[in-house]
């Protein structure tokens, strides 16, 4: 059965709600699975295949890797049913697969997402969307202008906790937003093993192939490699992308040849509205008193205490979020009493108040009280691979990352990378 | 699973050794995210939530455990049985192997690989390390599951203590493991009220205080077996050794003479 959407909704006009619910289904289901390709099968793009290969609404026809032993693991993962391929154009041409994901290294993912969208296909491609931001800028346009459906992979989009916040933030739970903490801290060498010696003939390849993240060819760093997962939070909790940033950084631990920073700060700019009042229906800004948020980010390879976690601030309430949990805190304001709730009397004598009361405390704990804990549901990589793939059956441009939110997230990672190494307030480019 | 995993490598080159290092617990994570049972996130979880309202589809290496398991049961007489702790049936657990899915027949049944993730995922690090041409190295999660790869680097046996389970600060004894897996199971820990280790046949917790500790090829054998041996109880536990011909096990069973300590080697007792 071919679907038509325009029949469909003149169907749904006269049904009722429970034939419609059906109706839906029945459509789903009647969709074959899309055709999918993955490129690029180390680490990441085999996790993909193994998710990829759980979901009913994909079928794996191909994957492709120029790095025999990666290639056998990613087409373990896929299974019998796909093909292997060592060439990307040669796979495009010869399975012209429905959808191609693209997780092979940062520099090949300009020309890859290119070559699949001008063979037509729909393409998912790993985070960071790009090497440059002209290049970000280019394959922006080839999507609207193709119609492709885009998808980037920053999984953050599909995670409950952040999903969550992101509607806590939109019904002012944070009040207004006023300050930004993130950090991505690990205490190690960021190596993949080469399985050569150093200075051994076929090293060099070897380690270029493998630990690409540790040279500027392939690879734009920190930023790109994490820091871009949790800007793209920052970018969407705020609504907009930063004004500018300062940074700075160098390789001052890991003196083992890498070129890219070991550690770097970048202290950003953001221009926001805050809210006009706390209003339930249609959320207003304040247009004329826009002010600034500041956000602090950093990633370092020799101290792991802080590891990953990003801390939102705001005058009514904090957000706190690692991996698996996001934390809510209350700040007490003054209409709230906190100290006459919850049974706590202050040490040396009951005070006894009427009426509202402020109450205000040195206690560094006072603002914190109990959290409310979000919890994740689901994996979320999975859960982007199937938002992905909904809006390809749908033929649905409007990801939950598309091309422009790459673009923008390229930008501002890079910006990151750009006053780092020249040392200059560097502005946020015209997109 | 949610364990301590700790890896220890020798060789010369520090910098190789710590990114097969890294590696090799990269590994261990992976496969804690997909097997955790309390984890939302985990397949194990996906799997729990959703095969009694429909046929799951799974990875291929997730299907290849989940068959495994199966098998093991079988193999066990069925003291290995990862839905023990769940008020259903293993029985109830069906796999489709053309559509590659799980299906739960009864509401009741849920799936844990507490007793099979550790050696699982111990054994899938020592490939990375081997693969990764580092001869030497000792893993082991949560000290109860070990795993071997080769000897020390100056040719001695990898030197395991064994823990006495009656009184845990002593220790009774010490096993030599080259190129082998080693999983010690206790009816109960120092501070446990009620031992996690289940009876599958009359489906009760056991009560006596002993504990089972087995040498295998693989640390996933080590840990199914110690675990299924303990709950069988020590004779018969030596009958199933008896009837064994795959993969050679050596079987020590811990248990209290007098208030004294005794190791027995079931293997030297049957003449293996
Ligand atoms: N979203 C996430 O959480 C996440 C996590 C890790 C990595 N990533 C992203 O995924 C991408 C890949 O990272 P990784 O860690 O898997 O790296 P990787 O080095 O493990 O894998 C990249 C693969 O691409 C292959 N490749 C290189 N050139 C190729 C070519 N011309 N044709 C075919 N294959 C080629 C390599 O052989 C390698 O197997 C990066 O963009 C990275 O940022 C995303």
């Amino acid at each position: 059965m071919t679907y038509k959407p325009s029949n469909r909704r003149e169907f749904l006009a006269g049904a009722s709600g429970a034939a419609l619910a059906a109706a839906a289904a029945g459509a789903a289901e009647s969709q074959p699975p899309v055709r999918v390709a993955v490129v690029g099968t180390g680490a990441r793009g085999s996790d993909l295949i193994r998710n990829l290969s759980t979901i009913e609404s994909a079928e794996i026809v191909a994957v492709c890797d120029d790095y025999e032993p990666h290639l056998l693991h990613g087409h373990k993962f896929a299974g019998a049913q796909a093909k292997a391929f060592d060439n990307y154009s040669k796979m495009l041409k010869e399975m012209k697969p429905q959808a191609v994901v693209v997780a092979t290294p940062l520099y090949l993912h300009h020309p890859m997402c290119l070559e699949a969208i001008d063979a037509g296909c729909h393409v998912f491609c790993e985070k960071t969307m790009c090497y440059s931001i002209d290049e970000a800028r280019e394959l922006a346009d080839v999507v609207k202008k193709r119609g492709a459906v885009f998808q980037v992979g920053l999984q953050r989009r599909a995670n409950a906790i952040y999903k969550q916040a992101q509607a806590m933030v939109q019904a002012g739970y944070l009040g207004r937003i006023t300050a930004i903490n993130c950090q991505w801290h690990r205490n190690n060498n960021w190596r993949r093993p080469v399985p050569v010696k150093r200075g051994e003939p076929k090293w060099s390849a070897l380690e270029h192939r493998l630990n690409w993240r540790l040279y500027w060819d392939y690879s734009q760093g920190l930023m790109t490699e994490l820091a871009s997962h949790q800007m793209d939070i920052v970018n969407w909790l705020l609504g907009t992308p930063p004004k500018c940033v300062i940074g700075a950084g160098g390789i001052d631990y890991w003196r083992d040849g890498r070129e890219v920073f070991d550690n770097i700060w970048c202290t950003y700019e953001y221009e926001v509205a805050p809210p006009k009042s706390n209003a339930v229906a249609g959320r207003t800004l304040d247009e004329e008193n826009r002010y600034t948020v500041r956000v602090a980010y950093s990633s370092i390879q020799s101290n792991a205490y802080q590891g990953a976690s990003e801390l939102i601030m705001g005058d009514r309430g904090t957000l706190f979020f690692t991996q698996q949990k996001g934390l809510f805190y209350r700040e007490l304001g003054v209409e709230d009493p906190g100290w006459s709730k919850d049974g706590r009397l202050d040490r040396d004598a009951t005070i006894v108040t009427s009426g509202k009361t402020l109450k205000m405390s040195n206690d560094p704990w006072a603002h914190r009280g109990k959290p409310l804990e979000i919890d994740i549901t689901g994996d979320d990589t999975r859960e982007e691979l199937l938002a992905f793939l909904d809006c390809v059956q749908r033929e649905d441009p409007a990801t939950i990352s598309d091309a422009q939110n790459g673009l923008a997230n390229t930008a501002t990672v890079l910006i990151g990378n750009e006053a780092t190494h020249s040392r200059q307030v560097t502005p946020f480019p015209t997109l | 699973m949610a364990s301590l995993f700790e890896v220890w490598l020798t060789g010369e080159d520090e910098e190789h050794l710590t990114a097969v290092g890294e590696a090799a617990l990269d590994e261990i994570s992976r496969i804690e995210r997909l097997f955790s049972f309390f984890d939302p996130a985990s397949e194990v979880s996906r799997i729990n939530r959703e095969a009694a309202d429909r046929p799951v589809k799974v990875d291929v290496e997730m299907f290849g455990v989940l068959s495994d398991c199966l098998r093991r049961r079988g193999e066990t007489g069925g003291y290995f049985d990862i839905t023990i702790q769940s008020d259903g049936n293993i029985e109830d657990v069906v796999l489709d192997a053309t559509a590659r899915t799980v299906h739960f027949m009864s509401a009741n049944v849920e799936v844990n690989l507490g007793g099979y993730g550790k050696g699982y995922a111990l054994d899938a690090a020592g490939g990375v390390i081997r693969e990764q041409a580092v001869a030497s190295a000792l893993l082991h999660g949560g000290t109860s599951s070990i795993l071997a790869v080769g000897a020390q680097d100056d040719g001695t046996p990898w030197k395991i203590g064994l823990r006495d389970p009656y009184d845990e600060s002593q220790s009774v004894g010490s096993v030599d493991l080259v190129d082998a897996g080693f999983s010690t199971s206790g009816v109960f820990h120092a501070s446990q009220a009620e031992s996690d280790i289940m009876n599958p046949q009359q489906r009760q917790r056991l009560t006596e205080q002993a504990a089972c500790a087995v040498i295998a090829p693989t640390a996933l054998d080590a840990e199914v077996w110690s675990t299924a041996f303990l709950a069988m109880g020590e004779s018969q536990a030596r009958g199933a050794l008896l009837q064994r011909n795959a993969s050679p096990l050596r079987v020590a069973w811990l248990s209290q003479d007098d208030g004294r300590t005794r190791i027995t080697w079931l293997n030297e007792e049957i003449g293996q």
